[in-house]
């Protein structure tokens, strides 16, 4: 829970930047964070996912995955930033794919494990359910990003809102269940 | 995902809208079928745990009949047989007896301590029955020895065992529960088999302890065993199978593959049972 909370305050911190910075003094400020955001978020997301997941072989492919894709943005990252570019396309859309598979892979691992009674009272259910409606609905949108006009991401950026809105409330709503849960056992 | 990456046209937003909508359709219907299927799979298991818990409860009527039956018997037997013969003695010893002449005193203490000899022996009968003393003393090998020498004394069919690998015995309350199993067993094979033979071996097989029994009447699959064992009859197989389930044994009835006898196999766990 807290790689989540960490997350939260990251995704708060990386909006307000976004908000607030200047684009003529700092013109590459954009990129960057938006950049590390996406590094960020999938380090996030995917050490959340090694976390809680039990199976062995899984863990193996996350992780491997995983360090193969940080290099990869890292080195794309470098390789762009003296670039006009505002949006780390290649990135993102890998980054929401891989997550959209590792959402699958966990729901489908989550039905063949015989402990678990009703699979949404589970916190980490709500947690993958925003992950993935997130990633599933921002794919397209990431991929065209980068070739956005001023107006067209005005415009398009709003369904990122949106499903970005949705996936902080199902975080939210996993936050609270968790700290029910935790109630629930110190009574 | 790079030959999507297409500069600004108009296609543009019908690839975006559609594609938006249709990931955001398939996540949620990801989601949707699995909540669903979860749901179906939570009320199976509920269903089999209904019909274990039925299982269970007609496992233990079984058992509690057959306590029942048991009682009867044993009350039927004491009030039947040792109630009248010790009324018999009492009135050979009553309070005429003093004036009896001596011959007659004499011929009727005798007669009395005849008739308690018998319900001595009635009694003790009843308590072999209960216990069969050659268990208790000498363990299950020659219990079961001694079950087939008399079932073989009767002339009607040819029963013999064999146990391999029994140099210690077991706990003489599992050695018990096997020798009723056994007793059970045997018991349908004579009612319903029409069998010319029956045999049993016993040996260990890494930490498993198995007892075969095989013979060549009707007998029983492991299909009908269920069947029967679901349906309300076949008290005395429902008492096998909760015999079997205080020693966490198992037991399977097969036809051999040359389809010329039936074959039951009794395995255990050595840990349980020693």
């Amino acid at each position: 829970m807290q790689v989540l909370f960490i997350y939260v305050l990251v995704s708060l911190s990386c909006d307000i930047i976004l908000k607030t910075h200047k684009s003529k003094e700092f013109p590459n400020l954009t990129y960057t964070v938006l950049s590390f955001f996406t590094i960020l978020e999938y380090t996030f997301f995917s050490l959340f996912l090694f976390l809680i997941i039990r199976n062995k072989y899984l863990k193996r492919i996350i992780a491997f995955i995983s360090i193969l894709f940080l290099a990869f943005s890292l080195v794309y990252y470098f390789l762009n930033i003296g670039n006009p570019k505002k949006f780390d396309s290649p990135s993102a859309s890998i980054e929401s794919i891989l997550i959209i598979g590792f959402c699958i892979l966990f729901l489908f691992d989550q039905l063949n494990t015989p402990e678990i009674v009703i699979i949404y009272e589970s916190h980490r259910f709500w947690v993958i359910t925003g992950f993935l409606i997130y990633m599933a609905g921002g794919l397209f949108l990431f991929i065209y990003a980068d070739d956005f006009t001023k107006e067209q991401k005005n415009y398009y950026w709003t369904i990122n809102s949106f499903i970005n809105l949705v996936k902080d409330i199902f975080i939210g709503v996993a936050i609270i269940m968790k700290k029910n849960n935790i109630n629930q056992i110190n009574m | 995902m790079f030959l999507l990456q297409v500069n600004n046209s108009p296609g543009i937003t019908s690839v975006l809208f559609f594609g938006t909508i249709g990931m955001l359709t398939l996540a949620v219907g990801l989601i949707v079928f699995i909540i669903f299927h979860q749901r179906k799979v939570i009320r199976y298991q509920g269903t089999l745990q209904r019909m274990e818990q039925d299982q269970q409860r007609m496992l233990l009527n079984a058992s509690i009949r057959l306590q029942e039956e048991e009682r009867q018997r044993l009350a039927a037997d004491l009030h039947d047989d040792a109630g009248p013969l010790l009324a018999t003695a009492r009135l050979y010893l009553n309070e005429n007896l003093v004036n009896m002449d001596k011959v007659s005193q004499l011929q009727s203490i005798y007669n009395a301590k005849q008739i308690i000899d018998d319900t001595i022996q009635l009694i003790r009968n009843i308590s072999h029955s209960l216990m069969p003393p050659t268990l208790k003393n000498f363990g299950l090998e020659s219990a079961v020895n001694d079950l087939f020498q008399k079932i073989s004394g009767s002339g009607s069919l040819n029963a013999s065992c064999r146990f391999h690998d029994y140099k210690e015995r077991l706990k003489t309350e599992d050695e018990l529960i096997l020798f009723r199993v056994l007793q059970e067993l045997v018991n349908n094979i004579l009612k319903h088999s029409n069998a010319s033979f029956i045999h049993v071996t016993q040996n260990i097989n890494g930490d498993r302890f198995f007892l075969r029994l095989h013979h060549d009447g009707r007998g029983l699959t492991q299909s009908d065993f269920e069947k029967l064992n679901k349906s309300p009859v076949g008290l005395g197989l429902k008492n096998i199978q909760s015999r079997l389930k205080l020693l966490s044994g198992n037991i399977y009835f097969e036809k051999d593959v040359s389809q010329t006898y039936y074959k039951v196999t009794i395995e255990l766990s050595k840990e349980e049972i020693s």
